[in-house]
Order: structure tokens, then C-alpha cells, then sequence
């Protein structure tokens, strides 16, 4: 019993330590964004949003890898598996498309 | 047309208007009363002159109007012909079906997308061996600005021998995802088939090309990844920063129970199992209920590659029957995600399940796994080879509520060769109650397309 009670100590201070650090992160985040001073714009660019949205979750795709048709069918598929919203979506496109 | 019948009179009145000017300059400038015969000849003369003049534009105006008729006439008959051009070409289009839709055919595209990879393992205490090649294609069909299939499959080389002396090279296929997706409208989409289902973010993003680490956290599989059903997601939109809300709700058919481990006994949970027909024909359903589950996120975004994404998922529903009604399945599980910087990212989850059965009462499962990775090009080094490696270390754990609990440690290392090829290595130091998790390396070559 007593051996279980450590036990079950042990493991609620390293989910306490995984949570704390999660916070703590977040923290130094929003600190470190800050003190760049290039908070974004009021109305994002295409570039940006790409930057925001496409690179948190694979490497980045470079425009001339797909058509223009491509684009469009890769951005509605990322519309419905990164919830990405539409006028974001829609700026995104135009961006692979004057890069291309 | 109409232009030239009007310059035609004007012309002739002009030139009439003019005539008569220059007539009474004429006789204005005579005095009345010396006027001789032969002056008076000279008048009469240009005077016949100027009526026959008159009489010359009269024909001549005659005459234009007869050709602008004419042209008239012809405008006519060529209006006429191209509007009964018009009405065969209208009646030779294909009459539609509704609803008609609002794209041409050449908005329709079919686009392949995926991943493949060559992994090489050495388990302590065992031979190495390249032990995987995986071709996974994501199928892309836009049927319409609205309208997406989208379907993916893994294609594997395994072992399937269960004897040395037998030839154990197999090969198996199985479907990750087959959607059918409808954008209701900017905030919603309908997604209905087999489904990767919301509960954390790894398994959408969990592509071999967009895992650093070749194989999966140990905590999710006491998760299901895939189910059959319908699910409504979307997202938010939070200012014009670029942060939103994100959503998804669904309902499937959820776990099932295996029959050769007891059906309804702790060890007969089948985290994937509840989908199809049997071989005897019966479905495979084993409960009246299908789950319910459904994520909540927010994703706030502080510029380009900072950014902080929290979310909550979890399912709930039954899993088998027993004499005392349905045996439940239920989950919760927490995901955080940071970039800080386009350099450092980590990000993790917190797994719990719990799930009611015949034989050993409710059982608690769980876990939970953080990533960070760096890429070396923070440094600055101006070193091509050194640029291009990224370190990532891992630590996750689980424990399966029966007794058996795993941990590990992986240290491991990517080398970008192109922006979605990549060589990346990995030790596992494991340790584990019933010793079934041993350290290991693995070498994996993923390719993303």
C-alpha cells in the first residue's frame, strides 16, 4: 500500500512537472514574440499565414511543387484536416500562385 | 445605319440654306433700278442653273434612301439569321439534373499526395534488419469547391511467417481514411466515412514525414485512431491575427470486444474492431449505441512561427454488452503544442481512458509524451551539413491498468536532405514492468509527396 501511494506520488509531481513546463513555455513564448516587436499586422498576408499555419505541422512546400489546380485541391484538403478558415485558405493560395 | 439617313437631309439643307444666302447677297447687292437685259439674262441663267442643282441633289437624295433601305433590309435579315443561330445552339445543349453545379468540368482534379518510408531496426539482444517499407497515398478528389474525397491507405511489408522454415515476407493494406467531406459553409464541414478521429492531434498529423521519430508515442495506443461515422468540424476565426477556434464533434461506431480473450473481459477490448461485417456474415457492431466524442481547440498564433495551440478532446460510449446492460469506453485527452521560433518546437499530450468489463471491474488506462525538437540552423553556423540536422528527444509513458507499465527515452536526430526527405535516426531507452519494451535503434529514410 505504501509502495503504491509513492508510486502514485511520483507520478503526479512528473505530470505536475509536464504541465508546469508546458505553462512555462507558453510564458517565455509570448515574451520572446513580444520582444521582437514584429507583431503581426492587422490584416495578415498570404506569406504570412503560410508561415503560421503550414510550417507548425509539416516542412514547408515550396509553390512550384504542385499546379495551380493542385493548390487548390491541396488547400481545400487542409480546409477540412487543419480547420483552416476559408479567408485564410483563400490567401494562401493567391501567395503559391504569385510565387509560383 | 441610322446615322448616315440623317447626314443625307442635312447635307441638302445646308447646301439649299447656302443658295439662298448667296441669291439674296446677290439681288442685295444690285441696285433696283439700273438693271439691263443682259444683267437680267445673267440672273435668269444662274437662276435656272441653281433649280437645276436642286433638282440634281433631290435625285441623288432619292437615291440614298433607296440604298439605305436596302442596307436596312439586309441588317434585318442578318439579325435574324444569327438569332435563329442563337435558339439551335440553345436547343442543342444537354438539358441538367438538379442541382446543377455552379463549377465548370475543369475545376475537377484528382491530386495525389503521401508518404513512403525504409526503416531500419536493431532491438537489443536481437538481429537487425530492415524491418518496414510503408507506402502510404493520400487519394485527393475535388468533386467541387465544396465537395472532397479524400482517402488514405498504408501499404506494408511485413512478416507474416510463423515458423522459421516458413516464408514469412508478406504484404498488407490497409485503409487509414476514406472521407467524404462537405463544406456546409465557412464554419462547418461535414466529414462522414472511416474517419481519423479528433482525440489529440497526433494521429493527423502523424505522417511518417511529419513525425520526427519513426515510430509512435507509446500512451496512444490505448487510443483508437480511426473510426466509422459522421463528424462535423470546423473552425473560428479569433481577430485578424490569425487565431481561431477550433471544433469537431462526431459519432462512431467506437471500440468493440474480441470473443477469443472473453468477450467483455479486460483483455478483449479491440480498440478498432467495431467496423464492418464478420465472416459469419452478422455485423460487427457489438452494442446498440455508437461512441460520441468530439475536440475543442485554440490555436493563437503570436507571429509567424510563434505560436501556442491547447486543446481537449474525448469520447465516450459503449463497448460491449454484458447481462447488466453496455460496458462503456470513455477518454480524455489533453494536447499542447508550441513553436517558439522557426527552430524550436515541442509539443505533447495527456492520455487518460477507462472502460467498465465483466471480469476485472473498470480499468484505468493513460499515459502521457512530450516532444522538442531544434533545428541546428538557429545556430547560424553557416555549415551545410549542420544546418540541415535537426536533434529531437522524447519521453513517454504508459500504463496499461493491468499491471504493465512502459517508459522511454528517445534521443534522436533528422537530416534534411529536400524539404520532405529525410534521414532520421533514433535510440529508445526503454524500461518497462514485464520487460516487453526494449531499448532500440531506428534508422528511417521518409519521403513526403
Amino acid at each position: 500500500m505504501k509502495r503504491c501511494r509513492v508510486h502514485v506520488a511520483k507520478w503526479r509531481i512528473s505530470e505536475a512537472l509536464v504541465v508546469a513546463a508546458i505553462v512555462a513555455m507558453g510564458v517565455v513564448t509570448v515574451v520572446l514574440a513580444k520582444d521582437d516587436g514584429a507583431a503581426p499586422a492587422k490584416k495578415l498576408t498570404g506569406e504570412q499565414l503560410f508561415a503560421i499555419n503550414c510550417n507548425r505541422c509539416h516542412s514547408e512546400r515550396y509553390p512550384t511543387e504542385f499546379s495551380k489546380v493542385q493548390w487548390k485541391t491541396l488547400l481545400l484538403h487542409m480546409r477540412v484536416r487543419a480547420n483552416l478558415p476559408p479567408e485564410q485558405a483563400q490567401a494562401v493560395y493567391k501567395y503559391m500562385l504569385e510565387n509560383k | 445605319m441610322r446615322g448616315l439617313a440623317e447626314v443625307i437631309p442635312m447635307k441638302l439643307t445646308k447646301q439649299i440654306f447656302l443658295l439662298g444666302c448667296g441669291l439674296s447677297a446677290l439681288l442685295f447687292t444690285l441696285p433696283c433700278q439700273a438693271i439691263s437685259d443682259e444683267e437680267f439674262r445673267a440672273i435668269q441663267q444662274q437662276t435656272q442653273q441653281q433649280l437645276q442643282l436642286i433638282q440634281d441633289l433631290q435625285k441623288e437624295r432619292e437615291h440614298d434612301q433607296k440604298e439605305l433601305q436596302v442596307l436596312k433590309k439586309r441588317v434585318g435579315q442578318t439579325e435574324q439569321k444569327s438569332e435563329e443561330t442563337r435558339q439551335i445552339a440553345e436547343s442543342a445543349k444537354l438539358q441538367p439534373v438538379h442541382p446543377v453545379p455552379t463549377e465548370t468540368l475543369d475545376t475537377h482534379n484528382f491530386t495525389m499526395v503521401g508518404d513512403a518510408e525504409v526503416q531500419y531496426q536493431k532491438i537489443a539482444g536481437q538481429n537487425g534488419g530492415f524491418l518496414l517499407a510503408d507506402f502510404a497515398p493520400i487519394f485527393l478528389y475535388r468533386a467541387s469547391d465544396k465537395v472532397l474525397f479524400e482517402a488514405g491507405a498504408d501499404i506494408t511489408l511485413q512478416n507474416s511467417g510463423s515458423a522459421p522454415a516458413n516464408s514469412g515476407a508478406g504484404t498488407s493494406f490497409s485503409l487509414s481514411f476514406a472521407t467524404l467531406d462537405y463544406l456546409l459553409n465557412d464554419y462547418a464541414t461535414l466529414v462522414a466515412g472511416y474517419m481519423l478521429l479528433p482525440l489529440g492531434t497526433y494521429t493527423e498529423r502523424s505522417a511518417g514525414w511529419l513525425n520526427k521519430l519513426p515510430d509512435d508515442p507509446l500512451p496512444r495506443g490505448v487510443l483508437p485512431s480511426n473510426g466509422a461515422g459522421a463528424q462535423l468540424r470546423g473552425s473560428f476565426g479569433l481577430g485578424e491575427s490569425g487565431a481561431m477556434l477550433t471544433y469537431a464533434g462526431y459519432a462512431a461506431n467506437g471500440p468493440s470486444s474480441s470473443d477469443s480473450n472473453g468477450f467483455g473481459h479486460a483483455t478483449a477490448l479491440d480498440l478498432g474492431g467495431n467496423v464492418g461485417v464478420k465472416s459469419d456474415g452478422s455485423t460487427a457492431s457489438l452494442n446498440g449505441s455508437p461512441s460520441y466524442g468530439g475536440r475543442l481547440g485554440v490555436f493563437v498564433p503570436l507571429k509567424a512561427h510563434y505560436d501556442i495551440e491547447l486543446g481537449a478532446s474525448g469520447q465516450n460510449g459503449a463497448w460491449a454488452n454484458s447481462g447488466n446492460g453496455d460496458l462503456r469506453w470513455s477518454a480524455a485527452v489533453f494536447d499542447a503544442a508550441i513553436h517558439l521560433s522557426p527552430f524550436f518546437e515541442t509539443k505533447g499530450e495527456y492520455i487518460a481512458t477507462r472502460f467498465e468489463t465483466d471480469d476485472t471491474g473498470t480499468i484505468d488506462q493513460g499515459g502521457w509524451w512530450v516532444q522538442a525538437s531544434y533545428k541546428l540552423a538557429g545556430f547560424d553556423l553557416d555549415l551545410p551539413l549542420v544546418n540541415d540536422l535537426e536533434l529531437v528527444g522524447r519521453y513517454d509513458t504508459v500504463h496499461d491498468g493491468l499491471g504493465m507499465r512502459q517508459k522511454r527515452f528517445t534521443t534522436g536526430v533528422v537530416y534534411y536532405l529536400m524539404n520532405t526527405l529525410q534521414v532520421e535516426g533514433a535510440y529508445e531507452f526503454a524500461s518497462s514492468s514485464d520487460d516487453s519494451l526494449k531499448n532500440m535503434l531506428v534508422v528511417q529514410l521518409s519521403y513526403g509527396f
